[in-house]
């Protein structure tokens, strides 16, 4: 029953979705408002029909419906039912429904949005909404089925692989998946403004508001599959520049940069064609990014095996960025006019730079991540390209993106005096070269050990911190002198007052934690590899540790095996950490960490393996990595902070 | 698959989508109350008019650029030269501003410029002799008159 429901609802939604495209054509072809109105209706039909198979879907989870191919591989009787419902998202089929029906929803919200204000814009942005999530259907329909049945209805199923078994399973998947698929709705919006020649207030404004959500799931879900590789993955690390992990990186890059540049069109009516570009660019990217994800061209964690997905891709994609590059030609005239760009020293052209910089990151790695592809077209040998690649390439770009950050904002628009910038940047300039020195010194005297990039950047840093800081004081006095409000109120309603300014304010100081939390963890981290008996211990840093044994413990589906280790923090015995391995057929085995986080620095052992009563660990202290984290949870606020919408009273006024 | 549950859905999908083909007229007077009940449109001008004069204040917008940024934001934002240091940021300045500008009577004004050159005495080009509008030459010294638009 779950299953042709399921199957009826895929195969409807597809043949719905078709017809509304050819609808939307029509109507636009010869004006039909009846044909318009049917389009729309197949618009929604398709949602609703994609809906279904997902309560199709959820159902068939939560009965543990095993009689379903998918739902017997991805959860059994044991999986607890918090990971159940995470089934949805776990295997290749389900996730491509997941993320049709997070387009379909967007896509409802923003029609439903425009057809108020800005009805002529809906039949092309639905076409663009209908001709991704066809790409979907397409996939679920004819290469891999959620509802595929076994001849069998099995007993049991086989359940998640214990690596996924973590909290992060819940909200990392469905969080990027949901950013990839919102990052359709601002190329539908920029495809609706290259046919229908109309970029105002309106539509910037939904442009805007559609962009920072997609930035936000993309960002957010990116720091939480961090999070979680550090915690699970035991590479000692969160981030492997892995293909996958890339993909995700790329949208978000350009994203960031198209944020900005929608700033700069705002004000001055300049960019457009670099928009339109960047929002396509993003869209692209993202679908470039599930491409690799499904297909098994590159090696990564995140793939899922032969699919047959590659052909569905690659026609859509090149299909797509013809098309979108086709109408960017026929609109040229419209969109690259001469804008009022004055001098060089201005803070358009200094989002300018930091546009052009943020492409520049996208491309190095982009270029990296096909690399493999490159070299075995033009070689024959497979070549990858390992983090070395990434993080001498890329990392100085994205410092330097972070300077400019900092700096732009201090740039008056048109241009900027060099006394005048003088005085916006001279306190930032001296708090970043008092930090320096102060790092110098402590290398000189050995306290730290001596790495020249990492002073700088965190120089950099420094200064980018104090310039937010000096432009939230200038901006609490200003209030102050203007509306005689103390300190406290200035401060509060200029943040509330501005909240998109003082949202991006925010999330730069979150980047900025970011950005220190992982530059401290690259640099200054230290690991030692150690194999041990009962009684033995190793010291690191100011840690000695001290392993008691192993225990062993059978659970309903697996075996458990513990490490008990007490920890010396300088000289009272602080406690003990445990990591352990769970050993679950057919997976085989997990390394679980170990993880005992303080502000400054956390401490990490992995048990990686044992014979007998010896036992191999790693053990590591990462210096900053909370921070890490704290950044991604700014990054958050501010960009909610950002988007809240403006208070009734004030639209009133309006 | 279970063909039934197909037809249903089949059938469902079909009514909804067809039916706007064959209604015998797409309800547009609906439509368009419901449109004209939306509150005004509104931009973010004024979000945008609040911005640059924070610029300003906070030394970040020349002054000479001040008033054509203002004019140059997509939708004219400002639409026109009102003296921006008068910009109102409370409610009461809001509806002072509201007063002032109705107070100014535009459209009163508008009509009595146009009247105005009809009702005037029109001049000779050449010799500056008045006459009227219905004139084809100058009486005085017989210079054909410019066609009055009006």
């Amino acid at each position: 029953m779950i299953a042709s429901l399921g199957s009826a609802a895929l195969i409807l939604a597809l043949v719905s979705c078709g017809y509304s495209i050819i609808a939307y054509g029509i109507g636009i072809g010869k004006r039909s408002e009846r044909a318009l109105m049917s389009a729309r209706n197949g618009l929604f039909g398709t949602i609703i029909l994609v809906c279904l198979a997902s309560a199709a879907l959820l159902w068939g989870l939560l009965s543990h419906d095993f009689s379903l191919e998918y739902v017997a591989s991805y959860s059994s009787l044991a999986t607890p039912t918090l990971y159940v419902l995470s089934g949805f998202w776990a295997g290749n089929a389900g996730s491509l429904l997941f993320w049709a029906l997070v387009l379909g929803i967007c896509g409802l919200v923003i029609v439903l949005q425009q057809c108020k204000r800005n009805p002529g814009v809906v039949p092309y942005v639905s076409m663009a909404v209908l001709a991704t999530e066809a790409l979907f259907l397409l996939l679920m329909v004819f290469v891999q089925s959620p509802f595929k049945t076994l001849p069998v209805a099995a007993a049991d199923g086989t359940g998640l692989n214990p690596l996924l078994e973590n909290i992060g399973m819940i909200y990392h998947p469905p969080t990027l998946l949901a950013g990839y698929a919102v990052v359709t709705i601002p190329f539908a919006l920029a495809v609706a403004a290259l046919f229908t020649r109309k970029m105002d207030d309106f539509w910037l404004g939904s442009m805007r508001k559609w962009t920072l959500i997609s930035w936000l799931f993309l960002g957010v879900g990116n720091i939480l599959g961090m999070q979680w590789a550090y915690v699970e993955l035991s590479f000692n690390g969160y981030w492997a520049w892995d293909a996958v992990e890339n993909a995700g990186l790329m949208p978000w890059l350009v994203l960031t940069a198209l944020l900005h540049s929608l700033m700069i069109q705002r004000r001055l009516g300049i960019f457009k064609g670099w928009n339109m570009a960047l929002a396509g660019a993003s869209f692209f990217l993202a679908v470039f990014g599930t491409f690799l994800t499904r297909s098994n061209i590159l090696s990564s964690v995140h793939t899922f095996g032969e699919t047959g997905m590659e052909p569905y891709f690659l026609f859509f994609l090149t299909l797509g960025v013809i098309l979108y590059t086709g109408i960017m030609i026929m609109r040229s005239s419209d969109l690259f006019s001469k804008g009022p760009a004055e001098t060089l020293l201005s803070r358009e052209t200094g989002f300018a730079a930091n546009n052009l910089v943020l492409v520049a990151a996208t491309l190095v790695v982009l270029l990296g991540t096909v690399f493999p592809l490159i070299s075995n077209l033009f070689t024959g040998n497979t070549i990858t390209q390992g983090p070395e690649f990434f993080n001498k390439t890329a990392g100085p770009i994205l410092i330097l993106v972070v300077l400019l950050m900092g700096i732009c904002p201090l740039l008056a628009w048109f241009k900027t005096s060099p006394g005048k910038l003088w005085r916006n940047l001279s306190i930032p300039l001296y708090v970043s070269v008092a930090l320096g020195l102060v790092l110098v010194l402590l290398a000189v005297f050995k306290v730290m050990t001596a790495r020249p990039l990492a002073i700088i950047s965190f120089a950099v840093f420094a200064l980018v911190a104090a310039a937010i800081f000096q432009e939230w004081t200038r901006g609490t006095r200003a209030r102050h002198r203007s509306r005689g409000e103390n300190y406290f109120r200035a401060f509060v309603n200029l943040i509330f007052n501005s909240r998109a300014r003082y949202g991006g304010y925010i999330v730069h100081i979150g980047v900025i934690l970011l950005a220190m939390g992982i530059l401290a963890s690259s640099f200054y981290s230290e690991t030692k590899e150690v194999t041990l008996d009962p009684g033995d211990s190793v010291t690191l840093k100011e840690y000695t540790l001290m392993y008691e044994g192993l225990t062993s413990e059978h659970r309903v589906d697996r075996d458990v095996v513990t490490a008990g280790l007490t920890v010396t923090d300088g000289v009272r015995p602080d406690g003990s950490i445990n990591p352990y391995i769970v050993i679950k057929e057919p997976f085989g085995s997990a390394r679980k960490v170990a993880i005992r986080t303080a502000l400054d620095h956390d401490l990490y052992v992995v048990l990686e393996r044992y014979q007998g009563n010896a036992a191999a660990f790693t053990v590591s202290v990462h210096p900053l990595v909370l921070w890490i984290w704290i950044g991604g949870i700014l990054l958050l606020l501010g960009t909610v902070l950002a988007l809240w919408p403006a208070r009734k009273k004030e639209e009133g006024a309006r | 698959m279970n063909a039934g549950v197909f037809v249903l859905l089949f059938v469902l999908l079909t009514v909804y989508v067809g039916y706007p083909l064959v209604q015998p007229a797409p309800n547009k007077r609906n439509l368009k109350k419901v449109r004209s009940t939306l509150p005004p449109f509104s931009t973010d001008s004024s979000a945008l008019r609040e911005e640059n004069e924070f610029d300003y204040e906070l030394g970040n917008l020349p002054e000479e650029h001040r008033l054509d940024m203002i004019g140059a934001a997509p939708g004219g934002a400002g639409s026109g030269k009102i003296a921006v240091s008068e910009v109102a940021t409370t409610d009461d300045a809001i509806e002072r501003e509201v007063a002032r500008l109705r107070g100014l009577d535009i459209e009163n004004q508008v009509s009595r410029l146009r009247a105005r050159p009809a009702a005037g005495p029109s001049k000779c080009p050449n010799c500056g002799e008045a006459g009227t509008d219905a004139d084809k030459f100058c009486g005085q010294c017989g210079t054909q008159l410019p066609r009055k638009s009006r």
